[in-house]
């Protein structure tokens, strides 16, 4: 049988192998961003607007967002600001002084516009130019986003911490505790939809309502609030204590991230 | 190659639309299933196999590069896959109607799982919702087909 694939098949294979090849050794990269440009205006556009019409949506069902949102940064400052207070006390007085200024000070944070947010990954307007580099951690108001694990020149993708690809080796800290002691560590994880805190030894104690924090492994910068825990997994009977864990913020409706970029020149 | 006409290529419009759509915020790749659909029944309307070939792979190319630049993936990575997925459908079309609701269900549900696969991230679920919105779309084409096959002197 004659196989039907013409001369017009192959053509437009080689074209798209040449593409590939030429985008694989960034020859193409200057005339790749200038296309790319307005189709991320215009995904940011719609990402906007899909936001603004879920907005919509919530206060068609009786929601009012603004209080919420306005509660929701109220809780988020708390918790951030509690997290600080236990880091503080267990230094000594040199180094109380040093975080009190924050301990982002002294990192270059490149501000990111969101362009999109599939599933478990953001896309943002900042790639390689801007500095952007794989590995680096995204963060919004002090609270962990995510971290980089692709980039082109003008934007990267960020795996979210709600993906379900992404684990972020942490530490547990008792809000308000007598001390700013690591209750215990552990590894976040998405499992069923949900957040869960795993790997935690059976003699560690946590409880509801305990902060889950960065624990500086794996690439992930220190002491970064991700959430709280909800509710205690599992049985005494398991290898590892389990919790469910709720982030301190929503991801979805997020315009504007900060990448941590490297020490200030 | 054959002349071609802008008018014949107005399905590139919503393939535009659904890919910036899939970069902003919708996490199915219905661009893949439209491209799908629409090609299976072009081709099975088509009078002239070699026209409607050519139409189809020059459609694919453009696809993958649209859903390449609203991305940021490789550019040209999936202009080939839409070209072996064009590929594909052309030899089985020449056979078998590819309008039928399990064939497309089934091709969509691997093609699918074959883009996110090499894309880093395989995307089960993904291509199961895919595969039953393919099979009622499929149903749908057999309904309103008459339930027969078509059958066309191909050229």
């Amino acid at each position: 049988m004659k196989i039907p694939l013409s001369k017009n098949f192959l053509f437009l294979l080689i074209i798209s192998l040449m593409l590939l090849a030429g985008d694989e050794m960034r020859l193409i990269n200057p005339l790749k961003s200038r296309l790319r440009q307005p189709f991320i205006d215009t995904e940011t556009r719609l990402l906007n607007s899909y936001q603004q019409f879920l907005s919509q949506v919530e206060k068609v069902r009786g929601v009012d967002r603004q209080a919420y949102l306005e509660l929701e940064g109220r809780v988020r400052q708390l918790a951030i600001e509690q997290n600080r207070l236990s880091s503080c006390e267990e230094e000594n007085e040199r180094l109380k002084k040093i975080l009190n200024i924050s301990r982002l000070a002294g990192r270059r944070l490149l501000e990111a516009r969101v362009i999109g947010i599939v599933g478990g990954e953001m896309k943002i307007d900042q790639g390689w130019r801007a500095g952007v580099k794989e590995k680096m951690t995204v963060i919004e108001d002090n609270i962990l986003v995510g971290q980089v694990i692709g980039l082109d020149e003008f934007s990267a993708a960020v795996r979210l911490v709600t993906d379900d690809a992404s684990k972020v080796p942490v530490v547990v800290k008792r809000p308000g505790g007598s001390s700013g002691m690591v209750q215990a560590r552990g590894l976040l994880l998405k499992e069923n939809g949900r957040l869960v805190l795993d790997r935690v030894l059976q003699n560690e104690d946590i409880q509801k309502g305990d902060l889950v924090v960065t624990s500086g492994e794996d690439n992930w910068l220190p002491e970064i609030v991700i959430g709280q825990i909800d509710r205690l997994m599992g049985t005494k009977a398991d290898v590892y204590k389990r919790a469910e864990v709720v982030p301190l913020i929503d991801y979805r409706p997020l315009r504007v991230v900060f990448v941590v970029a490297g020490e200030e020149p | 190659m054959s002349r071609i006409s802008i008018g014949s290529y107005w399905m590139l419009l919503p393939i535009l639309f659904l890919s910036l759509l899939q970069e902003a915020f919708l996490p199915i790749n219905f661009v893949l299933l439209f491209f799908i659909v629409w090609a299976s029944v072009s081709f099975q309307l088509a009078d002239f196999i070699e026209k409607a070939s050519q139409k189809i792979f020059l459609t694919a190319f453009l696809t993958g590069l649209i859903q390449d630049l609203a991305g940021d993936g490789r550019l040209g990575f999936l202009s080939l896959i839409y070209l072996l997925v064009g590929g594909f459908l052309v030899v089985y079309s020449r056979r078998f109607d590819s309008t039928r609701p399990w064939f497309l269900a089934g091709f969509i549900f691997i093609a699918n799982l074959v883009i996110s696969f090499l894309g880093g991230r395989p995307d089960l679920s993904g291509s199961f919702i895919l595969a039953i919105i393919a099979l009622m779309t499929g149903g749908f084409l057999s309904f309103f087909s008459g339930g027969g096959r078509i059958i066309k002197l191909k050229i």
